[in-house]
């Protein structure tokens, strides 16, 4: 659910990657912060293990765009992934605008995959929410590794849903595919914003 | 939630908060939703980012929520945080707004609780106004989401 200031004319967006451990989620924010100017974003903050496992949450601000004088800004948050830390994914998702949902394409991990997207629909529900009406994307991460699934077996799994979304293949590691996700989930949760909101 | 807030009532906001600064001789306070979004800030302690500690503070405050749920309690509706400079003060005002005020020792826990408590007071009808709003369709504005352009955020050659 936006943010709206009409003092400050800011419009605050929430973007959640998601998806299971190990699928690459926080790789993704790390290369977009270093790739993108610091006029566009701030400092990435990262609540990590020692081992680079996401304990609570990754978080970028960005500043995405300006639309009839408002500026719009969307905090990006990654969920950890492992499956104990389940109630910090349900406090991250709450009030979220659009979510990217990061698989992994490895053979032995499509069971994780299908068990992670249950379980964000079972917090979304939780917190009153439903993927009816949130935007997402799908990114199939890890490309170059040689024992993944093809991509249409992933869609298979993942994306048989009544709306087919976007999705992306990637390497997250090399940045590949991750700007192209970004750029979708932000046009798609921009999209939604201008139909719902008077702006 | 939608969380929509109109140029009167961010000044109220701000002024009420600028107030318990004085008062309470704090040195920052945020007001935020619990899902991240600051709602007011004031004040401000060099160096720090005050984005990052809205964030954070809403991610603890939802956890300490999380612990009153496992072990049966309704809700804690203060937490405190004491360091050797800084010290923390977490409180739930109204229903799903948390107001965070980080004070020195020059003042003390008592003043801030105290001051807190009046300014919930004061902010409790203009939140509850905030909070009741919804967002109306958008009727033919100056930009059609058809023109919203593919690449919003530009990947930059070298390392930023
Ligand atoms: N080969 C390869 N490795 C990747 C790719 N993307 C991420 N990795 C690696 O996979 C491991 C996990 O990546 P993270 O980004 O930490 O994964 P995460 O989804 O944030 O994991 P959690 O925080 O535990 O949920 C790291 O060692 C990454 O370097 C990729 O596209 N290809
Ligand atoms: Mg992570």
């Amino acid at each position: 659910m936006p943010q709206i200031n009409f003092a400050e004319k800011e419009i605050t967006c929430k973007v959640v990657y998601y998806g299971p451990g190990f699928s690459g989620k926080t790789t993704n924010l790390q290369y977009i912060n270093r790739k993108l100017s610091p006029s566009k974003r701030s400092e990435l903050i990262s609540i990590a293990t020692e081992g680079d496992r996401t304990l609570f949450f990754d978080f970028l601000p960005l500043k995405a765009m300006v639309i009839n004088d408002f500026t719009i800004h969307f905090q990006v948050y990654t969920t950890p992934g492992q499956q104990y830390y389940n109630a910090t994914r349900k406090l991250v998702l709450q009030g979220v605008d659009g979510i990217v949902f990061v698989a992994d394409s490895q053979w032995s991990r499509q069971k994780d995959n299908i068990e992670s997207f249950q379980n964000m629909m079972d917090n979304l529900e939780e917190n009153e929410m439903s993927l009816l009406d949130i935007p997402y994307v799908l990114q199939y991460n890890k490309r170059d590794l040689s024992d993944i699934a093809g991509v249409n077996y992933m869609d298979f799994l993942l994306n048989r849903r009544p709306r087919r979304v976007p999705r992306f293949e990637s390497i997250a590691t090399e940045g590949k595919g991750v700007f192209d996700t970004l750029n979708e989930i932000s046009r798609l949760v921009i999209t939604k914003l201008l139909k719902e909101s008077v702006v | 939630m939608d969380i929509i807030i109109y140029r009167e009532e961010q000044f109220q906001i701000d002024e009420i908060l600028k107030n318990f600064l004085k008062n309470s001789g704090s040195k920052t306070v945020l007001l935020i939703t619990p899902s991240g979004f600051t709602i007011s800030r004031q004040g401000n302690i060099p160096g720090v980012n005050i984005e990052s500690l809205a964030v954070l503070s809403a991610g603890t405050f939802a956890s300490t929520r999380e612990i009153a749920r496992l072990i049966g309690e309704e809700e804690f509706t203060v937490l405190f945080h004491q360091g050797k400079r800084y010290n923390i003060h977490f409180s739930l005002i109204v229903k799903d707004v948390i107001f965070v005020a980080i004070f020195e020792n020059t003042t003390t826990i008592g003043m801030v609780r105290l001051f807190a408590r009046e300014t919930a007071k004061s902010l409790e009808k203009i939140l509850f106004e905030i909070k009741r709003r919804k967002r109306i369709p958008m009727s033919g504005g100056a930009v059609e989401p058809e023109n919203v352009k593919r690449d919003i955020f530009k990947e930059e050659k070298g390392d930023k």
